[in-house]
């Protein structure tokens, strides 16, 4: 502990010896030449001081504070044409800077910017990022470019399954990420049974993936965070762009509220599968209807040149049902209120008021039948980004956040009703969280992100509050009025990343933090539904907890054309919850007596390797690894393997631009199946048959392997035109733009396995088949974009 | 409530066409073979069973091994001790022909194989009688030209008093499949009528339905049955015997038994 102490005041006063100069700073937004929007992780560097400079906020926002002299700034993004400028750091400077993409150069991939070396430079470890512009080509299902199904080709991301939109991120369960929609919560991000996940891609600008080295100012998740940033709209021209495709279409609108000043965007989607249901001569199918929509709306203005506000919101729903029978709907809801404010030009601020909610209900008509369940958020948070200096860059803040779930809630009218009706009561919580962290530079091949994480939760009335017996018996039930603490628990959550510089082209990054999560999610399938239940921590139910160390080595070829890494991490969990035998999750008022504790453990080895450069690109992606609980109740207190344990888990990507116009991609993927309980015998209980269980997760499902391809034909870029005035044909570009897709999903038409059900011979009942389900097999898609 | 569920994955799934389902051979693992106990004692003279028998491997689709020449015998609490004889003609089936159980007396059973001793207690509640039986006319959503009919069991439960019911069907086939076991939470005190899910009758059939008031282990274990049927956390339902590897399980049913004919 004093050794800790010690080491702690030494690299803070190397921190303030740097102060004693005389310094400037050098601050402003970046914003996108074409459409304004902000452009988020830009590089600031000093050209005569390698290794020395800043990257922008979420926001766009930069700061660098330098000693007295001259120097040259150089502004560099991947995908743009760098800017330099000469600059005399006497006084505080401003400069807004926009950059673009060359608009002569016709073949994209040729363009190289500098600073392309930021995977090997930046103390980030364990993150991926999503460039938007890539996952244009990759071939999807139906033809939907999803960003939650690209971030599954990734190392340490394992997917759901087919039907599922849920993920798993180095070994630990669905429920452990944390998806923010510009900061919002979004508790259920999969559409239609989790065939696409509800982020409309046109909307969306940004997307990184936090998988271990979690920055302090997160929390409430063990495995991962999702950050989405939604597209501002673009603040120079009115733009119209849109899809049509065979079961889905989207149609955004952005624009200038006023040019440079503010803009809004408007983005919805929805599918259309009810549209050829209706044309069924099958009576069920013609009154059945399935379909979803997501509306994006977000506008934001510049108030004056230290404010700003952002106001966004998203609405999305699921309708699934048969008319007059029965009807299964649900959704999500989130606002955002934004405030940026510069105290100074070194001092960032965002305040957010945020608003979500997660709902579903069933109705059964004919049984007279309603089911409710829903849970909201109110959450208030502040963020402030100060830019010390050159070598320190602190973070810090804090947030708290209303729960309120309502697990179930039956209803009937009364007419026809044969029940009563029930309620599952609410529970009410604050989730709070208080962090400070810095991002040092401690030497030229140095650095270190260090910081703490303080949170709380605490639950509180009113309600009748249970306590169990281990058999799930209430051993107690207490009253508590409104606002009384029912339970609280704290939490100290340390993080600090480093990077060592070896060389020019190469960094060792090692990264140690500890997470709390509070809400967990019970589920009855190993891929999630939209009636898994959110619980809150309770004087039942402890908080999960999670300890990760990663250690990773980073490399780049050629000039930055190839990216290597190679990950290893080890996580040990605490408090982990799994489900007695015959558990019922669903709609259970005493659920928490059903749950069984223990502790988990994962680890495991990651390669990728991407070719960014030239007419063909791609990467590869290989995770080894082992994800296991341990249970006194169960398997005789042995460790066994999670569920979502995946020994191997390869995804491979190429893409090639045969020509200008024409652009082939591909992507192969093999994993692992799912742990899974099968059964070990059979017997009959009242002449049926019921089987015989011995271990959990003691079998495995069939290995998954699949292949797509898909073929982007773009519309011509430049038409011919006569100029009257010297008669000669020129070309002109064209006002709109557009592209056809092709894709081909699961081209060898492999019938992965989705569910292995064990069921009686439906002729002969005294025999049994094992029967398999498989959702896809080849499925060919065509969609047509285009973009004013 | 699961049945709710199902339905609808069952229609969700039969309007995703695009999905194929096909039978696959599956090397499973085998565990050792268990003893398999089905007890039940009625309220009504001689109306009472147990069945022994051993589980198989999954793929083992020849007859079943029933267990004969075993010593069973069931004490009731004032020490009364009926033995179960087997029934020639049914090996495995065993019953004795005096023994009534009475609402309010608790019963143990014990089973003894060669030395294995396998026992249970169950104690039989008050009874609750079936009002009357209900029909309706439905269309099964798999199968269109066919008329069926659903059938509804109206009885009161007793107020203020947890009350677990199990539901039976037999109709011109035997039994009818599928587990319906109830808890009151949703109709403490009330009058109510409940549907037999996932069970359709034809018209002119004869069917006889069987109310039977259970106690909290026989509810537990039968809504496990269901739900470990590849449900939401398969698993061996906890068993109200004790006992090394034997699973099953005895209960004391009070039972009110109707019978109608579909369509008079």
């Amino acid at each position: 502990m004093k050794k800790i102490i010690m080491s702690l005041t030494i690299i803070l006063f190397s921190a303030l010896a740097v102060s004693a100069q005389d310094k400037f700073t050098l601050s402003g937004n970046v914003k996108d030449l074409s459409d304004g929007e902000d452009l988020i992780g830009l590089t600031i560097s000093v050209k005569e001081m390698p290794g020395t400079g800043t990257v922008s906020n979420v926001y766009g926002f930069y700061s660098l504070t330098l000693p007295k002299g001259e120097y040259t700034i150089m502004y560099t993004y991947v995908g743009y044409t760098t800017q330099e400028f000469k600059m005399n750091f006497n006084q505080n400077i401003k400069k807004n800077i926009e950059l673009g993409v060359d608009a002569n150069d016709l073949d994209v991939f040729e363009i190289t910017a500098e600073k392309e070396d930021e995977n090997i430079r930046t103390t980030e470890m364990s993150v991926t990022k999503i460039n938007m512009k890539e996952i244009e080509s990759i071939p999807v299902l139906f033809g939907e470019r999803d960003v939650m199904k690209t971030i599954q080709l990734m190392p340490g991301v394992a997917t759901g399954g087919e039907g599922s939109a849920g993920f798993f991120v180095r070994g630990g369960s669905a429920d452990q990420n944390l998806i923010l929609l510009d900061e919002a919560p979004v508790y259920n991000a999969s559409h239609l049974l989790g065939f696409f996940s509800v982020f409309n891609s046109d909307a969306i600008k940004d997307l990184k993936l936090y998988k271990g080295g979690m920055p302090a100012e997160f929390g409430g998740r063990l495995s991962s965070v999702m950050d989405i940033k939604m597209k501002d709209g673009n603040s120079k021209k009115m733009s119209v762009s849109g899809g049509i495709g065979l079961i889905s279409s989207k149609l955004t609108i952005e624009g200038p509220i006023v040019k440079d000043k503010g803009s809004f965007i408007i983005s919805g989607r929805r599918t259309y599968l009810d549209v050829f249901t209706k044309l069924s001569s099958d009576e069920t199918t013609k009154n059945a209807s399935l379909y979803f929509y997501d509306l994006n709306l977000k506008a934001n203005y510049r108030l004056g040149e230290k404010d700003r506000v952002f106001l966004s919101g998203y609405f999305g729903k699921d309708v699934l049902g048969l008319k007059d029978r029965f009807g299964f709907n649900w959704g999500n809801t989130t606002a955002t209120l934004r405030w940026n404010h510069l105290f100074s030009d070194k001092l960032f601020s965002n305040t957010s008021l945020i608003y979500s909610n997660y709902n579903y209900n069933i109705s059964i008509d004919e049984a007279d039948f309603k089911i409710d369940s829903k849970i909201q958020d109110l959450t208030f948070k502040e963020d402030l980004d100060f830019y010390w200096n050159d070598k320190n860059k602190i973070k810090f803040g804090g947030s708290v956040v209303h729960h309120t779930f309502a697990p179930g809630e039956v209803s009937t009218t009364g007419e026809t009703s044969n029940l009563n009706e029930l309620v599952i009561e609410k529970r009410y919580s604050f989730e709070s969280g208080l962090y400070a962290s810095n991002e040092q530079k401690i030497s030229d091949l140095f650095s270190v992100t260090y910081g703490v994480r303080f949170s709380n939760f605490t639950q509180v009335g009113p309600g009748d509050i249970y306590t169990y017996e281990k058999d799930g018996s209430i051993s107690d039930t207490t009253n508590y009025s409104d606002w009384e603490t029912v339970s609280s628990y704290n939490g100290i959550e340390p993080r600090v990343s480093t990077k060592f510089q070896l060389n020019e082209f190469s960094s060792i990054k090692a990264s140690y933090a500890r997470s709390n999560q509070y809400l967990h999610l019970l589920s009855n399938s190993s891929s999630g539904s939209p009636t898994d239940a959110w619980m809150p921590s309770s004087n039942n139910i402890k908080p999960e907890v999670s300890d990760q160390v990663a250690l990773g080595y980073f490399r780049n070829f050629k000039n930055n054309a190839y990216e290597f890494s190679v990950e290893s991490y080890y996580k040990i969990l605490d408090n982990t919850i799994d489900y007695k035998n015959g558990a019922e999750i669903t709609l259970n008022p005493t659920v928490e007596g059903e749950l069984l504790y223990g502790e988990g453990r994962a680890y495991g080895l990651e390669f990728f390797l991407k070719k960014k450069k030239g007419k063909f690109t791609g990467w590869v992606s290989y995770t080894l690894a082992k994800s296991e609980n341990r249970f006194e109740a169960l398997n005789s207190g042995e460790w066994y393997s999670a569920k979502q344990d995946r020994t191997h888990d390869l995804s491979v990507v190429g893409m090639l631009s045969l020509s200008e116009r024409v652009k082939l991609s591909s992507t192969f993927v093999y994993y692992t199946g799912n742990a899974v309980t099968f059964p070990t015998g059979k017997y009959q209980i009242d002449n049926q048959t019921v089987n015989l269980y011995s271990d959990r997760n003691g079998s495995r499902m069939p290995n998954y392997h699949r292949m797509d391809i898909g073929l982007t034909l773009e519309g011509k870029k430049y038409k011919e035109v006569k100029n009257f005035e010297t008669g000669e044909i020129e070309k002109v570009k064209k006002k709109m733009e557009s592209n056809w897709n092709f894709s081909v999903y699961n081209v060898y038409g492999r019938e992965n396995a989705y569910s292995i059900s064990f069921q009686e011979n439906e002729d002969d009942q005294t025999k049994t088949e094992i029967m398999q389900l498989s959702l896809f097999k080849m499925i060919p898609s065509i969609s047509y974009n285009f973009k004013f | 409530m699961k049945s709710i569920k199902l339905i609808i994955l069952v229609v969700a799934s039969s309007i995703f066409i695009i999905s194929c389902e096909k039978k696959i051979d599956l090397e499973l693992n085998e565990s050792e073979q268990q003893i398999v106990v089905e007890g039940i004692v009625h309220d009504n003279l001689g109306d009472n069973y147990v069945l022994l028998s051993k589980t198989r491997a999954y793929d083992n689709n020849e007859a079943i091994e029933t267990i004969s020449n075993a010593k069973v015998k069931i004490t009731d609490n004032l020490g009364t001790v009926y033995e179960l004889d087997e029934v020639d003609t049914i090996p495995g089936y065993y019953t004795n022909a005096s023994l009534t159980g009475v609402a309010g007396r608790a019963y143990n059973l014990e089973v003894n194989i060669n030395g294995e001793v396998i026992t249970a207690n169950s104690t039989m509640d008050a009874k609750s009688q079936i009002d009357s039986l209900s029909y309706e006319e439905e269309t099964d959503f798999t199968d269109e030209d066919t008329t069926q009919y659903r059938l509804y069991c109206h009885f009161t439960d007793p107020a203020n008093v947890k009350n677990y019911y199990r539901l039976k069907a037999f109709g011109k086939d035997g039994q009818k499949d599928g587990y319906i076991s109830l808890t009151d939470d949703y109709f403490d005190g009330i009058s109510t009528f409940f549907p037999l899910f996932e069970m359709f009758f034809d018209e002119g059939e004869t069917v006889t339905v069987q109310l039977l008031t259970v106690d909290e282990a026989n509810h537990r274990y039968f809504t496990a049955v269901y739900s470990s049927q590849g449900g939401e956390v398969p698993g061996n339902p906890p068993t109200n015997l004790i006992g090394e590897k034997a699973v099953g399980y005895f209960g004391a049913y009070a039972k009110s038994e109707v019978t109608v004919i579909i369509g008079e």
